[in-house]
């Protein structure tokens, strides 16, 4: 089998907040949000990012897309280091990656139009102006299952669903290789979710795109995602091919986050063995020593509180950071 | 023994826009200590047909235009303001989706339940503070008593949201109304939620209507649930029988669109074409039938009322037949016909 | 295509409710009776000082003692001052510095104070503290005293008022527009402009002005009653425009010993005065209301 090819390599991720205190806004701490994250995307896949509230999955995304200035470690995109660029050189790289966002009616700009939104990005790379710009508007509003009509309509005035293709569309024009999903159908009604879900899908197989999608909705990640990676308090836990991670999890918060996982099978809800996690999830400002997951772990031993356990490939692609499995 | 009688409930906003249908008469029953789920996307009535049954809804705009709420027998759609209070809170208590704005943030959270308990149910200060911290206990809040001079900012939002519950059954309610509680909860937090609401509702025998437009939610908690759609109530019955069975379009429609942990992914979506309708001009005949794949030309100008699919199973549907053979064919989420 | 939900448009089947927001705003401006009252009004006293020369057979300064304090009649509809200069007349060259103050401070105080504002909230960092702390110290100037201190010291004129005007009154543009682009600096669509690569200032000129320009318009046209009134106030004091210049305070300063048996003198300009603030504050008050961005878009 031919090796993919590595589209985006995050090596060693660190993103650390200050927190201020005082006249002087002294600095006090750090908010670790992530704490020593890497991973590779291969082109055309999707990789699914978990975890719940705190976990530092959002900020990983805007790490990456250099929206954040990293704290520390590297992204590589397409073989290049965007950690090491700055100005003109990354605005031209931007192209390459894009981002949709979870909120459709803040997302869009209220006071343009459609057609602005669109062709604004467009202009400004040097991609098409004018009559061809507009052309390729059309064609994106085509794409993702609009009517090219609505170039002058303004997003108040489209539903939430609508908006969100919008925002695809937007993030389409650059013609990027990597989209990162931020929760795109979080805000959505169900009915609409999946419609949102098929769009992606089917243009990933039509541009042959490569994406890092986010969400906090296990079983959609699930379904869209080739391999998955559960993050806790800024760090992964383990990230597998989605099939294998699902069916057999190997962290014990993983196994948690699927026991609570609700399964739309009243017969199965019924008889299900439930993993329920006492307590909540600690502050990033202050994680706890050892292994972060500690704290909550039904299978927590002497030396999790210790030491932190490395992530490793336990199985072929299958990567775990626990003691339970480790030398 | 029914506790909870609901007949042709009717509610209407008016606003500049016009006069928007939010809920068009539905009726249904609730025993003692049964678990009703009411399941839908935004806009399709289950909250305000809720709050309009304990009048928390703003009138105007809202108006209730019809129908009848009988608890216990007395009918409290028509209590005279002054009687209200003593069904909210005592017989009916509810918990809200948004634990921060529904918890008074500049009253300890030991005060708030203790008014509530005073109020409805007379207790002198100190046995209020007693209630308290047994409530407080009942919901898994560690070392209640200390907890008592804390603000709820400074609880986690799951902890906020068992505070919530505790208020809620302290003065011990025959009926619960949980409206999206756990939908801005973390999965973890949200099943232990789910589970404190589980245990509560069998120790006390509460009836419990948990609203949420969460199939997976739904699954866990509820027996029977009502599934609910332009205001109208489209299907109706046990769970397992509409889960199995489902006889609604709408139903079919949700229930395929829902992607699965414990099944594969080597298909498409199945999903509802369109949009949720406008409330304020719904359209003529079955609200369902801009989106329906089994629409006929009856559906255009009638619409269905509920039918027995199965006993106890009911559907609000013209083609139910075409839809089940349909169905037996080509199992659900198998992408699109 | 198939004709779905998507392809039509939002709010029913054929029904096309689209409302652009200035066509939307306009609708709701023209419903409220004071803001047109004022809009009115604005464009005609605009007029009136522009056209004066040809709307008066007098001179402003013609000096009759002859005719001096007449009590308005057909010749002289509002009457004659003490200098039996035409008040009609002396009241409409009055509206040229009224207007002039009123809008020119309200320019200048955008001119200084928007890009100063847009720059820290949207910047931030050192440059925010710089401009916060001048902000800070121009805003506890005491506003009169200062206007007045000025005039005093540079000699009263039209132009020094504008400045004194302007001095003190930039921060209050200013605090606005860094407050509203610290709110619309945190929407997702200006995120999104970064992840796009789009240049800064195209940020600053095409996504976040738009946003607050109704604010700027409204905070212009809510500063004119005041202006005014400062005019009117300064030049009462003899601080204004010099004479024989009109001006509706200059005048309101002329009536003070003769108003018991001349009233004329006094009752219109001062009638004028009133009007102008109502008027401009209906005006100002009708735009806030129109352009609400809260409720509306």
């Amino acid at each position: 089998m031919a090796e993919p090819n590595v589209l985006v390599k995050v090596e060693n991720l660190k993103q650390y907040f200050p927190i201020k205190r005082g006249l002087l806004q002294r600095v006090v701490g750090h908010i670790k949000a992530v704490d020593g994250v890497s991973f590779d995307i291969y082109e055309g896949e999707t990789l699914g990012l978990v975890g719940e509230s705190g976990c530092g999955k959002t900020t990983t995304s805007r790490a990456i897309l250099q929206l954040y200035r990293p704290t520390a470690g590297k992204v590589y995109m397409e073989g290049r280091d965007l950690t090491a660029m700055q100005g003109e050189e990354l605005r031209q790289m931007r192209t390459r990656m894009q981002i949709i966002f979870q909120n459709p009616y803040s997302s869009l700009n209220p006071r343009m139009t459609v057609g602005r939104i669109l062709t604004e990005p467009m202009q400004v790379h040097g991609v098409a102006k004018g009559k061809e710009a507009q052309e390729r508007v059309a064609e994106l509003l085509h794409l993702v299952g609009m009517n090219p009509y609505f170039v002058n309509r303004f997003p108040a005035e489209f539903s939430g669903g609508q908006r969100q293709r919008i925002g695809i569309a937007r993030a389409l024009t650059v013609n990027p290789s990597f989209i990162i999903c931020d929760e795109p159908i979080s805000s959505l009604d169900v009915s609409i979710q999946a419609q949102i879900v098929n769009l992606l899908k089917k243009l990933q197989r039509e541009l042959g795109l490569t994406y890092l999608f986010i969400s906090h909705d296990l079983s959609m990640v699930r379904f869209i995602s080739n391999r998955m990676a559960v993050m806790y308090l800024g760090k992964i836990v383990e990230l597998a091919p989605s099939e294998e991670i699902v069916t057999t999890p190997l962290h014990p918060y993983t196994q948690a986050l699927w026991s609570a996982a609700p399964i739309p099978d009243p017969e199965i809800e019924e008889s299900r063995e439930r993993i329920v996690l006492e307590g909540d999830v600690p502050s990033p400002a202050n994680p706890p020593k050892g292994c972060r997951f500690h704290t909550r772990c039904p299978q927590a031993m002497d030396i999790c509180r210790q030491e932190e356990p490395l992530l490793q490939e336990l199985q072929p692609g299958h990567w775990v950071a626990c003691h339970r499995y480790g030398n | 023994m029914t506790l909870l009688k609901v007949r042709d409930l009717e509610v209407r906003f008016y606003t500049k826009d016009g006069e928007v249908r939010a809920v068009n008469g539905i009726s249904y029953s609730l025993d003692q200590g049964e678990t009703l789920g009411l399941v839908g996307e935004s806009g399709c009535g289950k909250s305000v047909s809720t709050m309009a049954m304990v009048r928390l809804l703003p009138e105007p705009p809202a108006k209730i235009t019809g129908g009848q709420v009988l608890f216990e027998g007395e009918d409290i759609l028509h209590l005279k303001p002054a009687d209200r209070h003593q069904v909210r809170g005592g017989k009916i208590a509810i918990i809200f989706q948004d634990p921060m704005t529904s918890l008074n943030p500049v009253m300890t959270i030991g005060d708030q339940i203790a008014e509530a308990v005073q109020v409805n149910l007379g207790l002198s200060g100190e046995q209020a503070r007693q209630r308290t911290i047994e409530v407080l206990t009942q919901v898994g809040i560690p070392k209640a008593e200390d907890r008592l001079a804390d603000y709820p900012h400074q609880f986690s939002g799951g902890m906020r949201q068992r505070v919530m519950i505790a208020m809620a059954i302290s003065c011990r309610p025959k009926l619960l109304i949980a409206d999206e509680p756990t939908t801005s909860l973390d999965v973890t937090i949200q099943a232990q939620i789910v589970e404190l609401v589980r245990r509560l509702q069998q120790e006390l025998n509460m009836a419990v209507i948990w609203i949420t437009h969460d199939l997976g939610v739904v699954a866990r908690i509820a027996k029977r649930i009502n599934v609910m759609y332009a205001g109208y109530i489209v299907e109706t019955g046990p769970i397992k029988r509409i889960f199995k069975r489902p006889s609604h379009p709408y139903t079919v429609g949700l229930l395929g669109s829902v992607p699965r942990m414990d099944l594969g992914t080597d298909r498409e979506l199945y999903y509802v074409e369109g949009a949720p309708p406008d409330m304020i001009r719904l359209p003529e005949g079955c609200p369902f039938h801009p989106r329906c794949r089994y629409r006929t030309e009856r559906c255009l100008q009638e619409r269905p009322l509920l039918v027995e699919v199965e006993p106890e199973h009911r559907a609000a549907c013209w083609n139910i037949e075409g839809l089940l053979a349909d169905q037996a064919n080509q199992p659900m989420g198998e992408g699109r016909a | 295509m198939t004709t779905n939900a998507l392809t039509t448009p939002v709010g029913g089947e054929d029904q096309v409710r689209y409302r652009s927001f200035w066509v939307g705003a306009w609708r709701r401006f023209r419903r409220n009776k004071l803001a047109m009252f004022g809009l009115g009004y604005a464009v005609f006293i605009s007029l009136v000082a522009i056209f004066a020369p040809f709307l008066t057979p007098y001179a402003y300064d013609k000096i009759e003692p002859d005719i001096a304090l007449q009590a308005p009649s057909v010749a002289h509809l509002m009457g004659t001052d003490l200098l039996g200069r035409d008040l009609l007349t002396r009241i409409m060259y009055g509206a040229r510095p009224m207007i002039l103050v009123g809008v020119v401070t309200g320019l200048a105080g955008l001119i200084v104070g928007v890009p100063m504002g847009i720059l820290a909230g949207y910047i931030g960092g050192v440059f925010d503290w710089v401009v916060t702390r001048l902000v800070d110290m121009f805003s506890a100037l005491p506003y009169y005293l200062i206007v007045l201190f000025m005039v005093m010291v540079l000699s009263p004129s039209l132009t020094n008022m504008v400045i004194a005007l302007t001095i003190t009154g930039w921060v209050g543009s200013c605090r606005m527009v860094r407050g509203m682009t610290f709110s619309v600096r945190e929407q997702d669509y200006i995120e999104a402009t970064q992840a796009l690569g789009i240049p800064t200032w195209r940020v600053l000129v095409f996504h976040i002005l738009p946003q607050i320009a109704p604010l700027l318009l409204w905070g212009f046209a809510a500063g004119i009653p005041s202006a005014v009134f400062a005019e009117a106030g300064l030049s009462f004091l003899g601080m204004g425009i010099r004479p024989p210049r009109p001006s509706w305070g200059q005048m309101l300063g002329e009536a003070g010993s003769y108003w018991i048996y001349w009233p004329h003198m006094f009752i219109f300009p001062s009638l004028m005065i009133t009007l102008s603030v109502l008027a401009f504050q209906g005006l100002a008050d009708g735009l806030r209301k129109a352009l609400d961005v809260s409720t509306n878009l």
